[in-house]
């Protein structure tokens, strides 16, 4: 049980580059935390800096207040998981699991009942004679973690613990490591690039890039107010549209429409998530007509009409999942749709509505996720529509959130 | 490719292995028939000898330098492959898994040394050797094996060690292990096949080498087979000793195939499959 | 500053090889150095004075050097481009047979194992006309080891008999890093076996063939065991390995020894450092990486 705080953490490699830059987190006593991010924003060395692998450049561990630095990996009683599983193969399954204690000098009679107990926990009594070769993949990935919860450490860390298995039985190890953190209640680093994984397993998580923290917090709260660009893009799939919005008084003109934007006088970048577009009207028939699925109809009608932004599409590409569908679009000039659906906002000064961009710009691209029942067919032109406060604003230079950030 | 183009390839390649076989063998097979010939039959040109007798290799053994001289060699040789694996190992964990200032240039004398030419420097070990009283000792052929044969021990361990997958050595550290304890209960049993090829391939330089021996020895003492074969052949010139000459070659020979044999083997090639990934 | 563990580490591991390495060939080498500039017979120890340059005058105007520089090269450059060419086709047999791999792979390291002294002595029994078999054939009416030409015949031959196996599995080495997928597209675009061979196979191996080719062309210049058991340096075929071991530990004139020891190094370090800016590019040194 440990908490473990990283303060002004950097790594520099002798050849120059940097791994990571100035990372301050605090991961709580007993809390599951996912470090998420691409390949190479500097998870993984982050991990290797908190267990001791690597020295960091710059800024310490303290696990429970204590300074790690310059403590061999050995002796901070942590417990990794490699991507690779790391299973010794000229040792039997039960020397894996008594390898940590055996080091440790634990006594013989000891270490049968505890690597008894970690092979109970992970149903593995059957393997314990097994050569690691002779495994599959599921079944080295719970050897793996039989060895990380034999010693019991102050604290598991786990590097990209399911890579390396096939989809189905990825799902299954995720429900497991989640049930065996409720057990154990041990504090928990998880780094992964699967925002699946990081999104249900997290009691709190923080997204790398580029060696750097850019938002640490809830899974709810990262995903639902990404605090930048970066953050926005990476988590949800299929990902955010992004957009540019010009500046027009306190509203920004959008392909979709008018909204109000917060943050100073200039231009943004508007994020619109799939699941927050739909077809225009479903949702206000939806609440009217009582449809009996309350799950379909996305949220309850806005009470005020003019925060919602309609607009025309043409359908390019649709993609049915079976329990959901995403419609790949193409946004038809504004005008038209301005006109015809007669959302749009009467510029007050009565100067004559600025063109969506630069003539010839392409057109605007939107995912939109519609119920898979919808009678949507490619090449339909339809009307959606997608409430302004479901609209996220970032800054076009620095990428940050703008308003309620 | 159809059936019969498969059964001609294998046509041929039976006959590309025996051809083989034969370069490799022939020369051998010579002298050991030789060496199983009676005196009288020497010059019949047959390669599978008409009579058998065994009586060079009891003239050989008898003849109290060839005991001495396989004596000498068996130790010399496995004390230089006991020392340099060890050396080897030490400087081949420093080059595959640390980054230090000099690791180039260390790998990089390494190689010149590979490349040494021995005459270059028997003079003066010669000089220095009697001066400190290594001459023609164990220790004084010891060490020049040692030194020549460490690149090539550095090599060999260094590739063995490049394939290991890493992470077990991490696991180990993470795991509480110290270093030194991951070195020898992790990486030294899963490079088992490369030490072993280190440590053969020393022992046969060692086991080979004769300009050395030949100047830095001069007894019973610390002289080697080679040196003292090569003393058989200078004896007489006029009746040259062939029959026991080859029947030491014989003897000689046989542990440097034994171990060829043992190393070709695949030594728990298996052993690191399935350790890492599918 | 401080110095990073790691550093120090690395070099406390190296520590022990750096000085068993520098004890028996950098001391040496400058040993001979500093002995090459005196007069030093062991015969008459007392004489001993610096000479300056004299030694190596005496060396290079002598005729025997010469000889011996010939006689060596003749011998390098015969055996190491046959071995090339047989250790590539024996390499491919190693990397190819679908029957008898093992069988190949383990016959081939026969030769070189076996004590270079001792294949010296089959090649010579082999070739002698009382206990040998080639007479039999009718090549040479005469002993093959009392003529010239036929003398260097068995001293190449029985090199390239003893080093192919280790120019071979360097070559196979290279073959193994050739990506098959690359020789399956070659076929798919249409290359036959020969372009596969000489357009994909051979330039991807470039740096094991450079390897392969300077550990071998170092190593033949250093010929030593098999002309001493075979001729002793008779009938024109005495290498400078054998020059140099006879003024030192025959005539043990250590003087002019060491100077023929420093020549040597120069021609072996010359040819090596040639070998290395000739074919460019692939350092020798990726051998270690």
């Amino acid at each position: 049980m440990a908490t473990i705080t990283l303060k002004g953490i950097g790594k520099r490699f002798s050849r120059g580059a940097v791994a990571v830059r100035n990372v301050d987190l605090e991961i709580h006593d007993g809390e599951l935390f996912v470090l998420l991010g691409p390949s190479g924003c500097g998870k993984s060395t982050l991990l290797n800096i908190i267990v001791g692998l690597e020295e960091p450049t710059s800024g310490t561990v303290s696990v429970d207040g204590r300074s790690m630095n310059g403590v061999e990996p050995g002796k901070r009683n942590m417990a990794m998981v490699f991507q690779s599983y790391a299973i010794y193969p000229h040792m039997s399954v039960r020397e894996n699991l008594a390898f940590p204690l055996r080091i440790a000098g634990v006594p013989a009679e000891e270490r049968e009942r505890r690597v008894a107990e970690a092979a109970e926990i992970l149903e593995l009594e059957e393997l314990l004679d097994r050569r690691p070769a002779t495994l599959s993949g599921g079944q080295r990935q719970r050897v793996a973690m039989g060895r990380a919860i034999v010693r019991n450490p102050v604290a598991f860390l786990l590097d990209e613990p399911l890579s390396n298995l096939d989809a189905r039985l990825r799902g299954q190890m995720r429900a497991e490591i989640a049930r065996l953190h409720r057990r154990l209640g041990t504090t928990t680093v998880y780094v992964t690039h699967d925002q699946t994984e990081a999104l249900t397993l997290a009691d709190r998580m923080a997204v790398l890039n580029r060696g750097e923290v850019q938002q640490a917090g809830t899974p709810r709260e990262v995903y639902g107010r990404p605090a930048n660009r970066f953050v926005a893009g990476f988590l949800g799939s299929p990902p955010m549209t992004f957009m540019r919005g010009e500046r027009d008084g306190d509203d920004v003109v959008l392909p979709l429409g008018r909204a109000t934007a917060p943050g100073g006088g200039s231009d943004v970048e508007v994020g619109v998530r799939p699941e927050d577009v739909r077809e225009a009207g479903s949702a206000t028939r939806a609440s009217a007509d009582a449809l009996p699925r309350p799950g379909v109809g996305q949220a309850e009608a806005p009470s005020d009409p003019s925060a919602l932004l309609r607009f025309r599409a043409r359908v390019e590409l649709l993609e049915w999942l079976g329990a959901e569908t995403y419609a790949h679009v193409e946004v038809e000039e504004q005008d038209a749709r301005a006109e015809g659906a007669g959302w749009g906002r009467k510029r007050e000064d009565g100067r004559p509505r600025p063109e969506p961009g630069p003539s010839g710009e392409r057109p605007q691209r939107l995912v939109a996720r519609l119920s898979p029942g919808s009678p949507v067919k490619e090449g339909d032109v339809v009307d959606l529509e997608v409430e302004a406060r479901r609209l996220h604003f970032f800054d076009p230079d620095t990428g940050a959130r703008l308003g309620d950030a | 490719m159809s059936d019969r183009g498969t059964a001609l390839e294998r046509l041929f390649w039976r006959a590309t292995v025996l051809v083989v076989l034969v370069y490799a063998g022939l020369p051998l097979a010579w002298i050991v028939s030789l060496s199983l010939k009676p005196a009288a039959d020497l010059g019949d040109g047959h390669l599978v000898p008409r009579h058998v007798t065994l009586a060079h290799y009891g003239a050989v053994f008898a003849n109290p330098h060839f005991p001495a001289a396989l004596r000498n060699s068996l130790g010399i040789a496995t004390l230089a492959t006991l020392l340099a694996v060890a050396l080897g190992v030490l400087a081949a964990y420093a080059v595959v898994r640390l980054r230090f200032p000099g690791r180039r240039l260390f790998l990089g004398g390494a190689l010149a040394v590979a490349m040494f030419p021995p005459v270059a420097v028997i003079g003066p070990l010669f000089d220095l050797w009697r001066r400190v009283g290594l001459y023609d000792t164990w220790a004084g052929l010891v060490l020049p094996y040692l030194s020549l044969t460490l690149p090539l021990a550095i090599w060999i361990l260094a590739a063995a060690f490049r394939d290991l997958p890493w992470d077990l050595e991490r696991a180990a550290r993470v795991d509480g292990a110290t270093r030194l304890q991951a070195l020898r209960k992790i990486i030294l049993p899963l490079a088992a096949p490369g030490v072993a090829a280190a440590a053969v391939l020393v022992f046969i330089f060692a086991w080979n080498d004769f300009m050395f021996a030949l100047s830095l020895t001069s007894t019973d003492h610390a002289r080697t087979v080679p040196a003292v074969l090569a003393f058989f052949t200078g004896a007489s010139r006029f009746q040259q000793p062939t029959s026991a000459i080859a029947a030491a070659s014989v003897v000689v020979t046989i542990p440097v195939v034994v171990l060829v044999l043992l190393f070709q083997r695949p030594i728990v090639a298996g052993l690191t499959a399935g350790a890492v990934k599918g | 500053m401080r110095i990073p563990r790691e550093h120090r580490l690395g070099w406390l591991l190296c520590a022990p090889a750096v000085l068993a390495m520098a004890a028996v060939t950098a001391y040496p080498v400058l040993a001979a150095v500093r002995l090459s500039l005196y007069r030093y017979d062991l015969r008459f120890p007392d004489a001993r004075r610096f000479v300056g340059l004299h030694n190596y005058l005496t060396v290079l105007t002598s005729a025997v050097w010469w000889k011996a520089v010939a006689a060596t090269l003749v011998i390098t450059l015969t055996s190491v481009s046959v071995e090339l060419v047989l250790g590539m086709a024996l390499a491919l047999v190693m990397h190819r047979a679908l029957v008898g791999r093992r069988t190949v792979r383990t016959a081939v390291l026969v030769p070189y194992a076996v004590v270079t002294v001792v294949a010296a002595l089959a090649w010579r029994f082999a070739f002698n006309p009382t206990t040998g078999f080639v007479q039999g054939l009718g090549i040479l009416d005469r002993p093959w080891l009392s003529v010239s030409w036929s003398a260097f015949t068995i001293i190449i031959l029985t090199e390239i008999w003893k080093t192919t196996p280790f120019m071979a599995l360097l070559l196979l080495a290279g073959l193994a890093l050739v990506p098959g997928d690359a020789l399956r597209a070659a076929r798919v675009d249409g290359a036959s076996r020969a372009q596969r061979f000489f357009r994909v196979t051979l330039p991807l191996m470039k740096p094991a063939i450079l390897v392969a080719l300077l550990f071998r062309t170092v190593d033949a210049l250093r010929i030593f065991d098999t002309v001493f058991v075979q001729t002793r340096g008779a009938l024109g075929t005495q290498p400078v390995s054998l020059v140099g071991y006879d003024t030192l530990l025959v005539s043990l004139n250590l003087g002019l020894g060491s100077a023929v020891s420093v020549l040597i190094f120069v021609l072996v370090t010359g040819a090596a450092v040639a070998i290395v800016r000739g074919m460019g590019g692939a350092l020798p040194e990726a051998s270690f990486r």
